[in-house]
């Protein structure tokens, strides 16, 4: 009760730390009674935790006594799972050495033990005193939307993508995807020109169509056809389906996705072709409960193109929503409802 | 924990320098407490040694009061006493004198001593002897004195002296020698 | 130019300042006061404890004199205290005569603080020495006894009969003085 006296005296500070690939994001806010007070978001140069990003720091903690200092959780070997029980945990992955937090008693999201003794170690001169794993972060941004029906939610950073699939604020199925990783990446990549020989027809592989008799197809081929006729009656198809979000689409009309340069172009395609990996894994694994995925949420972090978006709607037929959110802003929005403000 | 991995570390306003802050005050405070203390403590002391001196005085003053009584009454006693033992060894004196006076020719048959005044009877064998020896030292001490005389059988004189004196007899005795 | 000093450290100076103020006032309207109180009482007790000092000696010298006085007197004040006891004083000074006799004992005039009795006797001695050395005995006898006139002697045959008048003297018989007196012992 007198630490609640106290508390009420001083102000709140929140830092919060994201680690990009090659810089780090540093966040402050201070909190009063009355609301934010200041905040200051700076970008340094390093992975690690340097003087000037020290010296921020500490200006601002030197305020108040009641500072939070969160870290969002950045390392390859971590992920969620959809349920809580340690036996459970252990179908969906190797429990050995991974720490694991229960989410409203629903899902668990988890990381390696190392990843956090090494953000302890890293950030040890100012002290952590929260991590927050990137699902948490998705789960809470997209807090309105989960509770509803199936739909996959996309959490997009420089070197990262979360995913994960929930339906009525149950998780199905989420993974941890780092675009660095060799493991993760499997799809096709435009400069390859090998498989650029698939999709041109050579000389040889042409179908030559005088030669087609139809002898050569079987009967059974040929009736596929026999509806052809409906086709010229049938209406222009809606290509999307009914489950379509018209309040998303409605917010989102405001934000205008960017043209694409070569390198973003690259790595919005290596995004893609991340996520079409992971729905694929999601439908053939047998461990995950498979159903259909339609609506596609993506928390924006990074800044993707309209190609991006192109891609999912076009080649997997998804409805892609675009917020657009500074992650270091939303890790401050968890931190606040961390420590009950 | 909702949503994070690890717990917060522990949030207090004592920081290292108000730790240290309240330290030194809680030690100054301390301090001048327990002088203050020391202080209401040392002022009960003296009251009560105030008090108690206080009483030892009136104790002693009484007793004191007591003593010069007890001394007065000593004295009053001693000087009683001495007196009564001088009166009685001038007694003795002057009976001692008395019977010294007579001289040996002449016997006393009975001699009554009073305050002021001496009766003898006795024998003489003739008035000159008795006038000059006997009369004659008694007149100088008494004021009066009167002799009477009757015949004894064997020719002496029996006589009766009756002398008197002002002042108390023992005293002119005592004064005689 | 505004000096910015974050809260914390802003409540650490006030309160500090705070407590700092407390203890002056506190120091100088009530220790400092306290003090001064104490040593003026410690003065006073020492300037008691000198006088007390005094009186003491003065009842010591008093309390010598009396007891000097009470040792010098010794026989003459349990003389006064003794109450005659006429049997007793036959036994001891029977031997100066060849028969002591007493009578009635009767109370006199008081002298003063001390009560007197009369006690007639009648007595017969061989030689008026030994009245002489009755009366050097019965200034050291139990009581103190004044030989009084009338004093008569006669010679009867061999020896002389005597007669003459005691007075006793001794303290008064009242609670007063037989307090008194047995405090003097």
């Amino acid at each position: 009760m007198l630490g609640k006296i106290f508390e009420s005296l001083y102000v709140k500070v929140f830092v919060n730390i994201v680690v990009k690939r090659f810089s780090t994001v540093v966040y402050i806010e201070t909190d009063g009674k009355k609301g934010l007070q200041r905040s200051a978001e700076e970008e340094f140069e390093v992975l690690e935790l340097d003087e000037k990003m020290h010296d921020l720091i500490t200006a601002f903690t030197k305020e108040s006594p009641y500072n939070y200092v969160s870290v969002l959780d950045m390392s390859q070997s971590q992920g969620a799972v959809p349920t809580c029980k340690k036996n459970r945990i252990e179908y969906y992955t190797d429990v050995e050495d991974i720490e694991f937090r229960c989410h409203n008693n629903a899902w668990a999201y988890y990381t390696a033990r190392e990843n956090l003794t090494s953000i302890r170690k890293k950030y040890a001169a100012i002290g952590v005193d929260y991590i927050f794993s990137p699902f948490s972060i998705l789960s809470y941004f997209f807090k309105d939307k989960i509770d509803g029906t199936l739909a996959m939610y996309i959490l997009v950073q420089e070197s990262f993508l979360s995913l994960a699939i929930f339906e009525n604020s149950q998780l199905l199925y989420a993974h941890h995807l780092d675009m660095m990783k060799k493991e993760d990446f499997d799809g096709i990549h435009l400069e390859d020109d090998e498989n650029d020989g698939d999709l041109l027809l050579g000389e040889d592989d042409a179908i030559d169509l005088d030669d087609i008799s139809l002898d050569d197809t079987e009967p059974g081929e040929l009736e596929d056809f026999a509806n052809i006729e409906d086709l010229d009656s049938i209406e222009d198809i809606n290509e999307f389906s009914e489950n379509q979000d018209i309040e998303e689409e409605l917010m989102e009309s405001t934000d205008t996705l960017e043209e694409a340069d070569e390198t973003q172009f690259n790595e919005d395609y290596q995004r893609f072709t991340l996520i079409q990996g992971s729905v694929g894994e999601f439908y053939k694994d047998p461990r995950y409960e498979s159903r259909f995925v339609e609506n596609v949420y993506v928390a924006d972090a990074v800044g993707v193109t309209k190609e991006f978006k192109k891609y999912l709607e076009e080649e997997m037929f998804f409805n892609v929503y675009v917020r657009r959110t500074d992650l270091a802003l939303e890790v401050c929005e968890l931190a606040k409802e961390e420590t009950g403000v | 924990m909702k949503y994070s991995y690890i717990k917060p570390r522990k949030k207090t306003p004592f920081t290292q320098e108000v730790q240290l802050a309240i330290t030194f005050f809680s030690i100054t405070v301390i301090m001048l407490a327990s002088t203050y203390l020391f202080l209401l403590y040392k002022d009960y002391n003296f009251q009560k040694d105030k008090n108690r001196i206080l009483a030892r005085q009136i104790e002693l003053k009484q007793e004191i009061a007591d003593m010069k009584q007890k001394i007065a009454f000593v004295q009053k006693q001693e000087s009683l006493g001495e007196k009564i033992y001088t009166q009685n060894s001038v007694l003795k004196d002057s009976i001692e004198n008395l019977f010294d006076l007579v001289p040996q020719r002449i016997t006393l048959s009975e001699a009554k001593l009073l305050k002021n005044g001496l009766i003898l009877y006795g024998i003489t064998p003739n008035k000159d002897v008795y006038n000059f020896m006997l009369q004659a030292p008694l007149r100088s001490i008494f004021q009066e004195t009167y002799s009477s005389f009757y015949p004894a059988k064997n020719g002496w004189l029996h006589f009766v002296s009756t002398n008197y004196m002002k002042d108390d007899f023992s005293e002119e005795v005592e004064n005689e020698d | 130019m505004k000096i910015n000093i974050s809260r914390h450290y802003l409540y650490i100076l006030l309160s500090s300042l705070f407590m700092l103020l407390l203890i002056l006032l506190f120091s100088f309207l009530v220790l400092i006061p306290k003090g001064k109180d104490y040593r003026e009482q410690r003065t006073e007790l020492k300037k008691s404890n000198v006088k007390l000092q005094k009186y003491q000696d003065y009842h010591d010298t008093v309390y010598a004199k009396l007891k000097d006085l009470q040792s010098k007197n010794r026989h003459i004040i349990t003389a006064f205290e003794n109450r005659f006891d006429a049997k007793k004083f036959q036994k001891e000074h029977k031997n100066y005569f060849s028969s002591l006799s007493l009578s009635k004992i009767s109370k006199d005039k008081d002298e003063g603080e001390f009560a007197v009795y009369e006690v007639n006797t009648t007595s017969r001695i061989s030689s008026p020495k030994n009245f002489y050395n009755f009366l050097d005995a019965v200034n050291k006898s139990d009581w103190i006894i004044g030989v009084n006139f009338p004093i008569t002697f006669k010679r009867d045959g061999e020896n002389i009969s005597s007669s003459f008048t005691m007075k006793v003297y001794c303290n008064k018989e009242d609670t007063n003085a037989t307090a008194s007196a047995s405090k003097l012992k």
